[in-house]
């Protein structure tokens, strides 16, 4: 599947995401607390008059939480009928991809597994891409 | 009627748009026998509708061509082009004569020609049919205008098309459009704030504001059903379960004009199908068991709805057996649900619950519709999750009666904000039984075995702090912390401890995602006026996680005649006490008040003969004061007899007691229910009743007659003369305690226990003490429900007439 992606860090590493899935990329300032929600919650936080949970995507693959900072950027989405936000390390670029599917045997590690549908290479760097329903619904299931 | 015939209208003209395309597909492959079958369909609706909506001429155009398309349909008759094309001219027929019964123009009537070219095709009936046909003058009743002039080709016209069928996607699209309105201006609102140009776009914005206000209210009356809709298929579906379980019912219903929203009505399908069949299954006894027990041989099954402030009250009673407490707790105990000994620290009304149990039933076998122990727990979760609430009141041998509470609309809700650790969190009101500061005198918290107790006023709740049960420190430690008292959906009631409750206000609920939903402790999220968004707390989850999954109020002071049945002291109705501006100590009745807010004295004007305090967007009458006062601030109580609100400026406000002991008779009781002990002091109960003088509740006194009620108050009981002598006053009736009077009297009413009247006086409506009833008072009314009493009694009038 060719087309837009959206270049992001995701804990340090260069991750892919379908610009198909992306809404719009903020900056986040200021959240509320949600206790008690699963670990990988930020918060939630108000965008346009909607209520946005904000998915903590640096916690997803290192169990550590992301500090947030003014600026800190959240890629919008929506995954089955509900909004979210998703916490990055940051987002580089726009580029048109063209997804290898064949010729990589990489079995990444535990986390990621999860969340990767595919590959690609971008400028002789290998770059995963990263389903951003996957980062929810794993947790999902799991929980239940 | 007309509502029928509107529907009936639009229904045909919406099958006939479906169906032109399947007709002209009939007319090219005859043979087709599906689109023969759809045909069919729509001739066979209508005839069924004519028949009853008494349109003979439609009826004769549908039964001829009901007939013809069977026969093609068995294959006795062979599907041609020509009696296509005569098929098509009789449904092309009822489209005209549909179109005109909206428009009200006349169709010309050459009926009996189009039908006796179509039933030329039909074999050997042919001739009779049509010669029958011929035979009767069509068209009379209300299809006369038909016949009244013979037109040629009037040009088809729309002009009573008044309702338009919308998809219910669309319709939720539009629903949540408008909710996200909402919150938008709120954020403008907040934006104009802040930026401080308020006084520029001021009145634009404020237009802006009452705009939205009003397309709100218009989608919110757009969610609203008629409960009827729900209703309407529960004779049916009793007359199924009867038959089924050979058991002879009678099934009343009233209140089908109370409108309820649109999602509720689909939520409750569920629960009330389930609760009609337990009450029948379980709780209608045989016929000879009936007529053992002295009672009629048919059950009688009674479904209510009634609307009650915001909320709608859902009454499914039946006459039946009611539960066995003993069969409960065997099977409760049984089914591993609990322990012998927790069993017996319940009170009554919490065992009740039980029944609410996955994998309990009290049905001493399986059968077909019910006792399989699914049911009662589906029927809590449908309830709960629309924000409801169930109550039970059980009648050992007579019968159980259901309560459903629901909230009047699902998306936006009357909503209380507490904070905790500078966290701010909604509450639904509905759930908020009590607010009342920690430090108040009357309430003290103690640990008992490891978990914290509140006590209020001698009643024990659970209690927690909020920031214990979301996990999250930093609270400060002060005396300024506030409980609220939280009645989840079912029983149980517990005090959660927060800092300080911040604000009453309208949330527009929204579903949060499933990963912060599922804690359990939230049943969505808001986006208030601040911009900030808000997670709702949800009571039943907060009421697990405290661990108390069962009532455990207490009552401290046990009832020296705790001989009685009921075992569980009833809780007397609880009053706030306050000062009055002139500085007088009074009373009013807690339930009475809405909720309590400070106005400035620019908010108070003299208006219309009146004063009036502008509170928000609405301005209400201002009583307990005397002229505009000068300056500063007021306190106000919104008080509201369940109808009308109006404000009442007090001075200031002290503390809630509990209504115990005796009311003595005040010697106004237009102004003052009676006199009350409260906190230690005697002060006057005020008779809110005297400011709603002339609403809603005086209309029965402009409906000529006024009945004659006669109440037995043998020994000057204050209750009687103090409270429901000036009720009923109020309500319109002439009120006697005079016993000479009870022969003339429309409606006797007094105590469960009262001797003095007949026990099978069919004129004596009795009261008793207690919530819950028992075998002795059954067929009472509390005493204190206001609604059922006054509802009673015009039930009286109506069956005296």
């Amino acid at each position: 599947m060719s087309g837009l992606y959206l270049l992001a860090r995701i804990a340090d590493e260069p991750v892919a995401i379908a610009s198909d899935d992306v809404e719009s990329v903020v900056k986040i300032s200021d959240i509320v607390a949600a206790p008690q929600s699963h670990p990988s919650v930020a918060g939630v936080f108000a965008l346009r008059s909607r209520v946005l949970t904000l998915v903590d995507c640096n916690y997803l693959v290192t169990g550590r939480r992301l500090e947030l900072h003014p600026g800190s950027t959240a890629i919008i989405g929506q995954v089955c009928g509900h909004s979210y936000g998703f916490l990055v390390d940051g987002v580089d670029d726009v580029v048109s991809l063209e997804p290898e599917n064949s010729g990589f045997d990489i079995v990444v590690s535990e986390p990621w597994q999860k969340f990767v549908r595919g590959f690609t290479v971008l400028e002789d760097q290998t770059v995963m891409i990263v389903d951003i329903a996957k980062l929810v619904r794993s947790e999902e299931t799991a929980a239940a | 009627m007309d509502d029928l015939l509107e529907e009936f209208i639009a229904e045909t003209a919406e099958m006939l748009e479906t169906l032109s395309g399947q007709l002209i597909d009939w007319e090219k492959d005859p043979s087709d026998l599906a689109l023969i079958d759809s045909v069919f369909r729509f001739v066979h609706t209508v005839k069924g509708s004519c028949g009853f909506l008494d349109l003979p001429r439609l009826e004769k155009l549908s039964h001829a061509a009901e007939d013809v398309l069977g026969a093609a349909r068995e294959g006795t008759l062979k599907a041609s082009q020509d009696l296509v094309t005569a098929i098509l001219a009789v449904v092309d027929r009822i489209g005209e004569l549909n179109m005109a019964l909206g428009s009200g123009n006349s169709v010309r009537d050459d009926d009996d020609e189009l039908i006796a070219r179509m039933l030329a095709f039909l074999p050997d009936r042919s001739k009779e049919t049509a010669d029958a046909d011929q035979d009767q003058p069509g068209g009379s009743g209300s299809q006369s205008f038909e016949n009244s002039i013979e037109q040629e080709a009037v040009p088809p016209s729309f002009a009573k098309a008044r309702t338009v069928r919308v998809s219910l996607q669309l319709l939720d699209e539009l629903m949540s459009g408008v909710s996200d309105l909402v919150l938008s201006r709120n954020e403008v609102s907040r934006q104009l704030r802040t930026s401080g140009n308020e006084s520029e776009i001021g009145p634009s914005f404020s237009r802006l504001s009452l705009i939205v206000a009003d397309i709100r209210d218009s989608i919110s009356q757009m969610r609203m059903q008629n409960i009827d809709r729900l209703f309407s298929t529960l004779p049916r579906l009793m007359r199924d379960i009867s038959l089924e379980l050979d058991k002879k019912t009678e099934l009343r219903i009233s209140g089908s004009q109370v409108e309820i929203d649109r999602e509720m009505v689909e939520a409750l399908r569920d629960p009330l199908t389930h609760i009609l069949r337990n009450a029948v299954d379980h709780g209608i006894e045989s016929e000879a068991d009936r007529i053992a027990a002295g009672k009629d041989p048919e059950g009688l099954i009674t479904v209510c709805a009634r609307q009650s402030g915001n909320q709608i009250l859902i009454e499914i009673a039946d006459d039946g057996r009611g539960i066995d407490l003993d069969a409960l707790r065997r099977k409760a105990i049984a089914g591993r649900v609990i322990t012998l000994e927790d069993w017996a620290k319940l009170p009554e009304d919490s065992q009740l619950t039980m029944i609410f149990e996955p994998g309990i039933t009290t049905a001493p076998e399986v059968t077909s519709i019910s006792g399989r122990g699914v049911g009662m727990d589906v029927v809590r979760s449908n309830i709960q999750s629309i924000g409801g609430n169930i109550d039970l009141e059980n009648c050992l041998g007579q019968g159980l009666k259901i309560t459903l509470r629901l909230p009047l609309t699902l998306s936006i809700i009357a909503g209380l904000s507490v904070e905790v650790c500078r966290q701010v969190y909604g509450l639904s009101r509905n759930s908020v039984e009590e607010i009342i500061s920690v430090s108040s005198s009357s309430v003290k918290i103690e640990q008992v075995g490891g978990v914290k107790v509140a006590s209020i006023r001698g009643n024990r709740f659970p209690y927690s702090r909020l920031e214990d049960l979301l996990g999250i420190d930093g609270a400060t430690e002060s005396l300024s912390r506030t409980l609220v008292v939280i009645k989840p959906a079912v029983g149980s009631r517990f005090a959660l401890d927060v800092e300080r409750v911040i604000d009453h206000e309208e949330l527009v609920v929204k579903p949060g995602s499933p990963l912060v939903m599922q804690s359990g402790l939230y049943s969505g999220v808001s986006l208030p006026d601040n911009g900030r968004p808000m997670l709702l707390l949800d009571a039943s989850g907060l009421a697990s996680a405290i661990g108390c999954g069962q009532e455990t109020v207490r009552s401290d002071t046990t009832d020296a005649d705790s001989g009685e049945l009921d075992s569980v002291a009833p809780k007397g109705d609880s009053a706030l006490l306050f000062e009055n501006l002139a500085g007088r100590k009074q009373a009013v009745r807690l339930a009475a008040i809405d909720r309590m807010e400070e106005a400035s004295a620019k908010q108070v004007r003299d208006v219309g003969g009146k004063l009036r305090v502008a509170i928000g967007d609405d301005l209400f009458e201002l009583v307990g004061i005397d002229k505009v006062p000068e300056e500063g601030t007021l306190q106000i109580l919104r008080i509201s007899d369940g109808l009308e609100q109006k404000c009442m400026a007090v001075g200031e406000i002290i503390d809630m007691f509990t209504l115990e002991g005796k009311i003595e008779p005040s010697a106004d009781p237009d102004r003052h229910e009676g006199v009350v002990e409260a906190l230690g002091e005697h002060v006057e109960l005020i008779n809110i009743l005297r400011y709603f003088g002339n609403s809603a509740l005086g209309d029965h006194s402009r409906q000529g007659e006024e009945a004659l009620c006669f109440i037995a108050a043998p020994d000057n009981n204050g209750w009687e003369r103090g409270i429901l002598g000036p009720l009923l006053a109020t309500a319109g009736y002439r009120v006697s305690y005079d016993p000479a009077d009870s022969d003339q009297a429309a409606v006797i009413l007094g105590r469960a226990d009262d001797k003095t009247i007949p026990d099978k006086e069919p004129r004596a409506i009795r009261l008793r003490e207690a919530m819950q009833s028992n075998d002795v008072d059954a067929g009472s009314i509390y005493r204190h429900d206001r609604t059922g009493l006054l509802a009673a009694i015009e039930d009286k009038i109506a069956g005296a007439r």
